[in-house]
């Protein structure tokens, strides 16, 4: 699953347990510390970046079964 | 907008999806909530955020009609934020809603319920749109 614009993760941890692999985007450098420094345990297949769509576009390589866009569009 | 949603699409496996939730950009209401049901206050301006939720409906259209999405669901949701006291509410916004604009009536409105029924919860009421999507 892809998140774009996860923000400090406050959603993010609301259904993490429920999918198998979490990538969350965020280009907000204060945000994106944030989540990380809130990650509980037992999250550790959420993987937080600190990256914009455009830029995960060109790096990323494989595919998603979802994604959400909360707030982000 | 239209192009976050077609690079969206190259990210997806065909038959996977999008959820897109968003404020569907009417005005948010602040309210007070009292024992015989909720007091309006009066509704929190925004600079230009609205319009952008009204180009964001517009953008995941396009995608329909283009054919990059099917609609399999939608719907609206009512999104309530709560805070102890309109100050609290007025000091969250600030930090976190930068756009957000409260006029004079509206804290006047909220001082004068607050001196009639003493300090309490108050809520921001956003109606939000939530659509599941499906990538053809």
């Amino acid at each position: 699953m892809l998140e774009i614009g996860s923000g400090d993760g406050r959603l993010t941890w609301r259904y993490a347990d429920k999918v198998s692999r979490v990538s969350a985007l965020e280009p907000d450098a204060e945000k994106h510390k944030t989540a990380l420094a809130e990650r509980l345990r037992g999250f550790e297949h959420v993987e937080f970046l600190n990256l914009g769509l455009g830029e995960f576009v060109k790096r990323n390589k494989e595919k998603f079964d979802l994604v959400l866009l909360s707030w982000s569009l | 907008m239209v192009h976050a949603l077609e690079q969206i699409h190259t990210l997806l496996n065909p038959g996977s999806y999008l959820i897109d939730i968003h404020p569907n950009g009417e005005l948010v209401e602040f309210l007070y909530p009292l024992d015989e049901g909720k007091q309006f206050i009066g509704y929190m301006q925004e600079t230009d955020d609205y319009i952008e939720y009204y180009q964001a409906n517009d953008a995941l259209e396009a995608t329909v009609v283009t054919g990059l999405f099917e609609v399999v669901k939608s719907g609206e949701f009512e999104f309530l934020t709560h805070a102890d006291s309109f100050d609290e509410l007025k000091t969250f916004l600030k930090e976190n809603w930068s756009d957000s604009i409260i006029t004079e009536d509206v804290i006047a409105n909220a001082r004068r319920l607050e001196e009639e029924h003493g300090k309490r919860k108050v809520l921001l009421h956003e109606q939000v749109r939530i659509g599941l999507l499906k990538a053809v």
